[in-house]
C-alpha cells in the first residue's frame, strides 16, 4: 500500500514539478483528460488524479529529470575533460614533452541538435523526426570514421611521464590522486537502476505494446522501441539505410500515435524521483564533492 | 562506498603492473586493438569479470578486450586472454563486459548502451585514467564505444 502510494505521490509530483519548470501553456497542452496520455490501468501507480499527471509528448529532451543535479552534464563534461587535459599538457611541458590539449568529439550524445543539456542520457530513444527522416537510428553525420590517434603507443618514458601527470591531474581535480572527478559510482547506479525499472514497469511495457502494433500495421516487427533502434543491420554501415530510415519514420509515427515518450517519461520519472527521495543524504553529498571537482576545473580553465 | 574502494584498488593493481611494462620497447604506431595482456597507456580495456567479482575471487578480472578504436557495435569483438584470467575468453564483447579500464591520460571513454554511438538510451563514462565496472541492470544492451 505503502509503496503503490509512494510512486503514486511521486509519479504526480515529478509531473508537476516538471510542468512547473515549463511553460504554462505547454503544460496545460500536455495534460488533456483523455487521449493516449492515459495510463494503463495495470501497474503500481494507478491512484485517482495520476492519469492526468502525464504529458502527451513526442521529445523529452527539453524537460528535466529528478536525477540530473547529482549528473554531470554534457558542458560539465566538457569542462573536467579539457581541465584534466590542460593539466596534463602543463605537466607534461614541465617535462620536457610537447603534449597538445586534447580536443573533444563533436556530438558526443549522438543526438546532434536534440541531445539534451540538463543530462547526457535521453534515456527514451530519438525523439526526433527531423533526426529519423536524415539520420536513421545513426547519430547525426554517421558514424565516425576509424579513429585510432587515441590508441598510440607511446615509448616507454613517455608513457611512464604521462601516467604520473595524469595521477597529479587527479589530484588537483579531486584533492586524490586516485580521485574521479566524473560521475560518482553510486548515482550511476540509480540512473541504471531506475531506469531498468521504468522499462520493466507494467505501464510502460503496455504502451510498448500499443507502440508494437502500430508498428506491425507499418509492417515492421518489434517488440519495443529499444528492439528497433538496436536492431544489428544498422550497426553495418557508416550511414543509414533506406529500410533504417523507413523504420525509424514509422517509429517517430508510431511514438506519436501512443504517447510512448509520455508514458515512459512520466513512469521514469516517478521513479527518479522515489531515488531522489530514499537517498537525500548521498546525493547532497555527492553534488557537493561534483561541485568541488568543477570549481576546480574552473580554476584551471579561467 | 565498497565498490569505489574496490575499483581504486584493482586500478591501482593494473596500474602497477603497466607501469613496469612500458619499460619493454614498443612500436611507435600499432593498430588501435591490440593483444595486449596488460592495459597500455593510451587504451582502454573492458574486461569480463567486474570489480566486485575480482575482488573476491582472488583478483580474477577474466579475459580482456584492449583498443582504442571507435566501436559501433561490441558484438564483432572478442575477449582474450589476460594477465588477470581468462574467462570468458572467445566470447563477444557485447553484453559481456563488466569492468571497463580506461590508460587514457586525458580522454574519457564512453560506452553507449545501444548500438552507434548513441546516448538516446543510456551512457556511461569512464574518465581519463580512471575505471569503472560497467552497469548490469543494462548490460545486455551495453553495444558500442568511443574516446570522447
Amino acid at each position: 500500500m505503502n509503496r503503490r502510494h509512494t510512486l503514486a505521490v511521486s509519479l504526480l509530483a515529478g509531473t508537476l514539478a516538471a510542468c512547473g519548470l515549463a511553460a504554462l501553456s505547454a503544460c496545460s497542452a500536455d495534460t488533456p483528460a483523455a487521449g493516449p496520455a492515459a495510463l494503463p490501468a495495470a501497474g503500481p501507480a494507478t491512484a485517482a488524479g495520476t492519469p492526468s499527471g502525464v504529458p502527451v509528448i513526442v521529445d523529452a529532451n527539453d524537460r528535466p529529470m529528478p536525477l540530473d543535479p547529482y549528473l554531470l552534464d554534457p558542458a560539465q563534461i566538457a569542462a573536467i575533460d579539457k581541465a584534466q587535459s590542460v593539466l596534463v599538457s602543463r605537466c607534461m611541458g614541465r617535462l620536457g614533452y610537447d603534449y597538445p590539449v586534447t580536443a573533444e568529439s563533436a556530438d558526443p550524445s549522438g543526438m546532434g541538435a536534440d541531445a539534451p543539456t540538463t543530462r547526457v542520457d535521453g534515456y527514451f530513444g530519438f525523439q526526433s523526426m527531423s533526426h529519423a527522416r536524415k539520420w536513421g537510428y545513426h547519430p547525426e553525420g554517421g558514424f565516425p570514421a576509424a579513429d585510432d590517434s587515441a590508441g598510440t603507443h607511446l615509448p616507454a618514458q613517455e608513457g611512464a611521464a604521462l601516467n604520473g601527470c595524469a595521477g597529479q591531474a587527479r589530484q588537483s581535480l579531486t584533492g586524490s590522486s586516485t580521485g574521479d572527478p566524473g560521475d560518482p559510482d553510486f548515482v550511476v547506479r540509480l540512473k541504471f537502476d531506475t531506469l531498468g525499472k521504468g522499462t520493466q514497469d507494467p505501464r510502460t511495457l503496455a504502451v510498448f505494446a500499443k507502440w508494437s502494433a502500430c508498428m506491425k500495421a507499418k509492417g515492421h516487427r518489434y517488440a519495443d522501441p529499444m528492439k528497433a533502434s538496436g536492431d544489428p543491420a544498422w550497426s553495418r554501415a557508416r550511414l543509414p539505410t533506406p529500410q533504417e530510415v523507413a523504420v525509424a519514420v514509422a517509429d517517430q509515427e508510431c511514438r506519436r500515435d501512443t504517447n510512448v515518450v509520455g508514458v515512459w517519461y512520466a513512469v521514469d520519472y516517478g521513479y527518479q524521483q522515489q531515488a531522489v527521495q530514499q537517498n537525500s543524504a548521498r546525493l547532497a553529498a555527492a553534488k557537493a564533492q561534483m561541485a568541488a571537482h568543477l570549481a576546480a576545473a574552473d580554476r584551471v580553465l579561467h | 562506498m565498497r565498490t569505489r574502494t574496490m575499483v581504486s584498488v584493482g586500478a591501482a593493481a593494473v596500474g602497477l603492473v603497466a607501469t613496469a611494462l612500458a619499460a619493454a620497447p614498443v612500436a611507435s604506431a600499432a593498430p588501435a586493438a591490440s593483444t595486449a595482456t596488460q592495459c597500455e597507456t593510451n587504451f582502454v580495456c573492458l574486461y569480463y569479470h567486474s570489480s566486485d567479482y575480482a575482488t573476491s575471487h582472488g583478483g580474477n578480472y577474466g579475459a580482456v578486450m584492449e583498443t582504442a578504436a571507435n566501436i559501433s557495435d561490441f558484438k564483432d569483438w572478442y575477449f582474450y586472454k589476460s594477465a588477470y584470467g581468462s574467462d570468458g575468453a572467445g566470447l563477444s564483447v557485447k553484453n559481456n563486459a563488466a569492468y571497463v579500464t580506461n590508460w587514457h591520460p586525458t580522454k574519457t571513454y564512453r560506452v553507449y548502451y545501444n548500438s552507434g554511438y548513441s546516448c538516446v538510451y543510456a551512457c556511461q563514462d569512464i574518465h581519463g585514467a580512471t575505471s569503472a565496472d560497467l552497469n548490469s541492470q543494462l548490460k545486455n544492451n551495453d553495444a558500442s564505444g568511443k574516446f570522447l
